[in-house]
């Protein structure tokens, strides 16, 4: 379980001290994927690096399994926007610098690179480097690292936005697949209401500056068959999109 | 393993070179500029005699002292890359020596540590090491901070973070930084080597000149082209092995 207390980041800057993210209360259970949707600079981003330890300056507290956020205490994959690969590793090397950070070099298992690799549709690519590969390709050798590393949590940050539709929608059905293997809590961060119905359990809308907990909403279709082609689906999404603009609206009035 | 392409274009520098060096013997016609097919002759003749020692011992000190400057200077670089502190403390002292004609230090490199192979190496070290701790600390600084969050959410220490990220980051602009070096180190390399010492293709070049012994002179000369040449290969030769991710 992950748990949320009361977080406020406060950005200081010379003038002005700027809040981006206000008491900020959540739970994630163990196992669910729960997407945090909000307009751009609501401080989503902000959220999941509170997360990933990569800022520690914040009010509240965060607990993951009941220990406050230590990256070297938990095993935390993190997936950041531009799918940070390290240009000077092959995927092979990329796939497994989480482990052998982790554990060390010793603990790498090949077979388990291999099945990871294929699994996500990249196998065979493992001399490759970043940038031989495509958008899509390097989508996948990031998942595949946060996936060997079988993490307490996955962190995800606008993971598959960069990607065009087709190969957005393929990613996502790999990344359930991946998933349903291997149920690892996960938040995702996103501003794509789509993507948030597909692949989250949880959804948690976010307001504008500064962010805000404004609804949370347990999604009621997810892990069905076929989602897309639902009627539920479409609904959803447009009472996903009018919550939304109720809240930008509101926040212009004010 | 220069692929065949661009050992071709090799050849056609060379020739070109060569087409302008016979001209400009020809069109000047005296004993100052022989021609490039009599001095071929002659380093054939005299390279294993009387050069070879000469370009050995140039080879060493430029060896070493690269060596050295790596060795001092590579550290230096990355701490003042990552560490804001120790930038701010090392940069001014950086720039404040950076200037300083090093020639200028050469009586007091010598005074202080003698004629022998020693100060010609710390020269060429003085020179160098400058441009690879700034080419360093500035390959560190511009890796973007976004590279380092998948390593800091896996709770890497520093030595993970230098080992996977800062270290082959700014290992292209360390590179380019030994490569505009080397010249220096080799102009120099022959400076220093015209005192205190009978070993060195300086002292080669400047003792044929004396002798007004213009064929061996151009020897030197070419030997010296070509110990620069070496190194210059060398480097783009580990370039495509360590930074073989770039090119691709």
């Amino acid at each position: 379980m992950i748990d949320i207390k009361n977080v406020t980041v406060t950005y200081k800057s010379q003038d002005s001290d700027y809040v981006a993210l206000e008491n900020i209360n959540l739970e994630i259970p163990d196992g669910e994927i729960c997407g945090i949707i909000g307009p751009s600079g609501c401080g989503k981003s902000t959220l999941l690096k509170i997360f990933a330890g990569i800022i520690t300056d914040y009010d509240g507290s965060v607990k993951i399994r009941g220990e406050a956020v230590m990256p070297n205490r938990q095993r935390i994959g993190f997936i950041p926007q531009n799918y940070g690969l390290l240009p000077w590793k092959n995927v092979y090397q990329n796939v497994t610098l989480g482990i052998k950070i982790k554990d060390g070099k010793d603990k790498i298992s090949d077979g388990d690179v291999e099945h990871t690799l294929r699994r996500l549709g990249i196998g065979g690519l493992e001399k490759r480097y970043p940038n031989e590969l495509s958008g899509g390709q390097q989508q996948r050798v990031s998942l595949a690292r946060a996936f060997i590393l079988k993490p307490d949590l996955l962190l995800m940050d606008e993971p598959f936005s960069a990607l065009d539709a087709i190969t957005r929608e393929e990613i996502q059905d790999t990344f359930l697949e991946a998933w349903k293997e291997e149920p690892v809590s996960t938040i995702l961060v996103t501003h794509h209401v789509e993507e948030v119905i597909y692949l989250a359990s949880k959804i948690v809308i976010l307001s504008n500056a500064p962010g805000k907990v404004q609804k949370v909403i347990n999604n009621p279709i997810f892990g069905m068959e076929n989602i897309r082609n639902r009627k539920e689906y479409i609904s959803l999404s447009l009472e996903l999109r009018r919550m939304m603009k109720e809240d930008w609206i509101n926040d212009r009035q004010k | 393993m220069i692929d065949k392409n661009k050992l071709t274009y090799y050849g056609y520098g060379m020739i070109a070179l060569l087409l302008i060096w016979q001209g400009l013997s020809m069109i000047i016609a005296l004993p100052i500029v022989p021609a490039p097919f009599d001095v071929m002759i002659n380093l054939v003749k005299i390279f294993a005699s009387k050069i070879m020692i000469h370009g050995g011992y140039s080879l060493w000190r430029i060896g070493a002292g690269v060596l050295l400057s790596i060795l001092i200077g590579v550290p230096i670089g990355l701490v003042m890359g990552y560490f804001e502190t120790w930038d701010r403390f090392l940069s001014p002292i950086t720039y404040l020596t950076y200037p300083i004609p090093k020639i200028a230090l050469l009586p007091i490199v010598m005074l202080s540590f003698g004629l022998g192979e020693l100060s010609k190496i710390l020269m060429i070290v003085l020179i160098i090491i400058f441009q690879v701790i700034i080419a360093i600390r500035d390959g560190v600084k511009a890796i973007p901070k976004e590279a380092y969050y998948p390593l800091y959410s896996l709770g890497a220490n520093n030595k993970d973070i230098f080992r996977e990220i800062i270290i082959p980051a700014s290992m292209p602009k360390f590179l380019t930084s030994l490569r505009i070096a080397m010249a220096t180190a080799i102009s120099v390399l022959f400076f220093t080597e015209t005192f205190g010492t009978q070993y060195g293709m300086g002292y080669f070049i400047m003792d044929a000149w004396m002798r007004v012994n213009y064929l061996e002179m151009y020897s030197g000369i070419v030997v010296l082209s070509m110990i620069g040449l070496l190194l210059f290969v060398s480097i783009d030769f580990i370039e495509r092995h360590m930074c073989s991710w770039q090119s691709k």
